[in-house]
């Protein structure tokens, strides 16, 4: 599938009309990267908006820089990153990782911020998308945390903390004193990054 | 009498953030968009788990926001003057995440759904002006709960033992506050 085929075939994308996925099309940069690949880090600048064409990507944020790191979310092919820094200007509040190799579609920042200014219905659109994206985050986090507080019983309570300590703290096993240093080092508010 | 329209200055002072970012003549299309609407004490505005089709803006009056579970029910806290009520579901078509009942004489202002996706398709650059309140909003809320997460799901992973079914509830309450904007 070449990319402008893939472009319209995203469900975010059906408000689009077809010159504004021509425009899109011919902006983005092609490219694979590597596991582990780091796309950004916490903290830095934003230079692209991503669009993962094959593969996932992990989105980290780092609470305590040595031990302990909230892992987000898993993004999937069609899932735009990237996108909130550029808009704002802020710095990247979470760092995006592949996971095994991923084939991205990214559009360029200054190719970004002139659509933005030109007010093209196409950044508008993005806007929406990005917007969606963290309300979907939100409701999830709503959802795993309602599930804990309405438990009927103490079981089924930590089958729900399981669950999210399972999403949110990913699948690497705090040892105890790297949990006792972390939880320390949150409470004495050493915020680290 | 009694005013239909939400006024210029009314709106400067309950959404500063959105008034700023917007021209005169898309200020002018937001307040011709919001119809008025109000609550006495004890009005049910949007109940957990159903749909809602506008978007309230509040702009006077306190309302009750719970988190709500058949006949469980658990406060989060109060909603005042510059907040809004059903920003989730204008996106995404879900059902409301809190149930808010009036908990005074309360005076809001709605945009519905059909409004909404007609200004972003009219006035795309007044529809993401207000996406992006939405988006600062939800950021500030999911970030400032992370670290709260995570000292709670590592406490709880130090011990998981010591707590009982009470306080684990009380603690990822607190979390939920945190992250529906009550601190």
């Amino acid at each position: 599938m070449d990319l402008g085929e893939f472009l319209r075939s995203i469900p975010d994308f059906d408000g689009l009309t077809d010159d504004d996925l021509t425009v899109l099309e011919k902006a983005m940069v092609i490219k694979s990267h590597d596991d582990g690949h780091v796309f950004f880090s916490q903290g830095s600048r934003s230079d692209n908006v991503y669009l993962i064409l094959e593969g996932e990507v992990s989105v980290k944020r780092h609470i305590n820089k040595q031990i302990a790191a909230l892992r987000l979310k898993q993004m999937h092919r069609g899932e735009l990153f990237g996108l909130y820094s550029l808009i704002t200007g802020r710095r990247h509040e979470a760092t995006c990782e592949a996971v095994g190799p991923v084939k991205t579609a990214s559009l360029p920042g200054p190719a970004f911020k002139l659509l933005y200014d030109m007010h093209s219905p196409l950044t508008h659109h993005f806007q929406y998308i990005v917007t969606r994206q963290l309300m979907q985050d939100y409701r999830s986090l709503v959802g795993l945390l309602r599930n804990i507080i309405f438990s009927s019983d103490a079981d089924e309570a930590r089958n729900y903390i399981d669950m999210t300590k399972t999403r949110y703290l990913g699948s690497v096993e705090l040892s105890e004193t790297d949990a006792q240093k972390a939880l320390a080092s949150l409470l004495a508010g050493k915020k680290t990054t | 009498m009694i005013e239909k329209m939400l006024t210029q200055e009314e709106f400067q002072d309950c959404f500063p953030q959105i008034a700023r970012d917007l021209k005169k003549s898309e200020l002018y299309t937001m307040l011709n968009s919001l119809e008025r609407c109000e609550f006495d004490t004890g009005e049910l505005v949007t109940r957990d788990g159903k749909t809602v089709d506008a978007l309230y803006f509040v702009v006077d009056g306190e309302l009750d926001c719970y988190l709500e579970n058949n006949s469980d029910r658990f406060k989060l806290g109060i909603i005042t003057k510059g907040q809004y009520i059903g920003e989730a579901a204008i996106l995404d078509g879900g059902p409301e995440s809190t149930t808010v009942i009036a908990a005074s004489k309360t005076r809001l202002f709605k945009m519905t759904h059909d409004r909404f996706q007609q200004l972003r398709a009219a006035e795309p650059r007044l529809a993401s002006t207000l996406l992006h309140a939405f988006c600062e909003v939800l950021i500030e809320r999911i970030q400032s709960s992370d670290e709260l997460l995570l000292r709670t799901l590592l406490k709880l992973k130090q011990d998981p033992d010591i707590f009982d079914t009470g306080t684990i509830r009380e603690m990822f309450a607190v979390v939920c506050q945190q992250l529906h904007g009550y601190e």
